[in-house]
């Protein structure tokens, strides 16, 4: 998706009365940094950002911007050294460009956030949950253990074990508390516009059960007016993609927490 | 009508739907045909008209649809639809209680790991069809 759009969105959905967004891909440092940086800063002024990385492709000059622009950067973090980085994503030079980036990250002093993620395959491959999260704690305090929770693999028993370890207080409690006090539903709009239908069907559902406890279905009201920026016939399935709706208690570490919880010190 | 629409996973352009369980994924394959018209019921008549329950659930008034439309909806979803009159809605004004808080925006398909709990299809980790220019 072109830049151009990318802002025509933005602006859209912060007129609507979003203020935050969470860009993501794929990898979306693997989005030409240049077009990247020009994003950002079109709109960082109305709109609090978050980047969701695995943080293999950060240059000097990404991390700086991200960290001026108060760009809360959200690594995802798959191992603790150069082993188990490569048994689970498969790339050889992963842990190498992924400490590099948080490196640089952490020199530019960027608002970061690491979700580490921890999966049934860690726990075959002999993976263990307490490493990740002391490496993950030399670069921030700011981190949540996240795994997949979909039928069939397993993924409440290993989420309930997860659950139980001592962590960073939860980034939900702020966004629950709000919405407890307001009786508002907040909402987080999923848009996306490069679409394989099944590809796009399973991750929703995923995010879904990942991030809510009550996740609630609805059209989106104002999905014709970001459609009107595109010409895509893929975006029809947005009105399967959904809102995610956080009516009471957003499962711990939802993203609509975190960024709630990153603005709060952004202040 | 009560649909259970957060347990049901139904694609786009493959005639093909997963059903959520508490721990199982059933996988239903649905004639080109049949699944057009599913489509059609959900996106013309379903999404645009459902209610919420407070279960989560998607509710719609069963007058909405004729007996043709229900049944197919029946034999495709099977226990993840039901018909048991009014349940406990939200609220009347749902929308009027939203609060649009942000949004999630896909700028790029293509990733370079291979992560294995990843859903993206193979041809997409590999980089077809990926992103506009690579670094």
């Amino acid at each position: 998706m072109p830049p151009e759009t990318v802002i025509r969105i933005l602006q859209t959905l912060n007129r609507r009365g979003a203020y935050q967004v969470a860009l993501t891909g794929g990898e979306p440092a693997l989005y030409p940094h240049k077009d990247l940086i020009k994003i950002i800063k079109a709109v960082s002024d109305s709109t609090l950002i978050m980047i969701n990385t695995n943080a293999y492709n950060f240059s000097e000059e990404l991390a700086r911007e991200l960290a001026e622009a108060g760009v809360l950067v959200k690594v995802s973090l798959y191992g603790h050294d150069e082993e188990s980085y490569r048994k689970f994503t498969g790339v050889k030079d992963a842990y190498q460009r992924v400490k590099k980036s948080l490196d640089l990250l952490r020199k530019y002093d960027a608002e970061l956030l690491i979700d580490v993620i921890y999966t049934r395959t860690h726990e075959k491959l002999g993976i263990k949950v307490e490493d990740m999260v002391e490496f993950a704690r030399q670069y921030t305090s700011y981190m949540k253990v996240v795994s997949l929770i979909i039928p069939g693999w397993g993924g409440r028993e290993h989420v309930q074990k997860l659950s139980t370890q001592s962590l960073p207080k939860s980034f939900g409690d702020h966004v629950a508390e709000e919405v407890k006090e307001s009786g508002r539903i907040s909402i987080n709009v999923y848009i996306r516009p490069f679409m394989l239908p099944e590809y796009n069907c399973a991750l929703s559902k995923a995010v879904d059960v990942f991030t809510t406890v009550d996740g609630i279905t609805l059209a989106c009201p104002f999905f014709d007016e970001i459609c009107s920026h595109v010409n895509n016939p893929n975006w029809m399935a947005m009105h399967f993609l959904k809102i995610v709706a956080h009516r009471s208690n957003p499962w711990p570490g939802g993203r609509c927490g975190i960024l709630r919880y990153a603005e709060s010190f952004k202040t | 009508m009560i649909l259970r629409w957060n347990d049901i996973m139904l694609f786009l352009t493959r005639p093909k739907a997963f059903l959520l369980g508490k721990e199982k994924l059933m996988e239903i394959e649905f004639a080109p045909s049949e699944h057009q018209k599913i489509l059609e019921i959900m996106v013309g008549k379903i999404l645009p008209n459902a209610r919420i329950t407070f279960t989560g659930d998607l509710f719609v008034e069963d007058r909405l649809l004729d007996n043709s439309e229900k049944d197919l909806l029946s034999q495709a979803f099977e226990d993840y639809i039901a018909y048991r009159g009014n349940p406990k809605l939200l609220g009347e004004n749902l929308l009027e209680k939203t609060w649009f808080t942000g949004a999630t925006l896909e700028i790029t398909t293509y990733c370079n790991f291979r992560c294995p709990h990843c859903l993206l299809p193979i041809e997409r980790r590999t980089g077809k069809n990926s992103c506009p220019q690579k670094q």
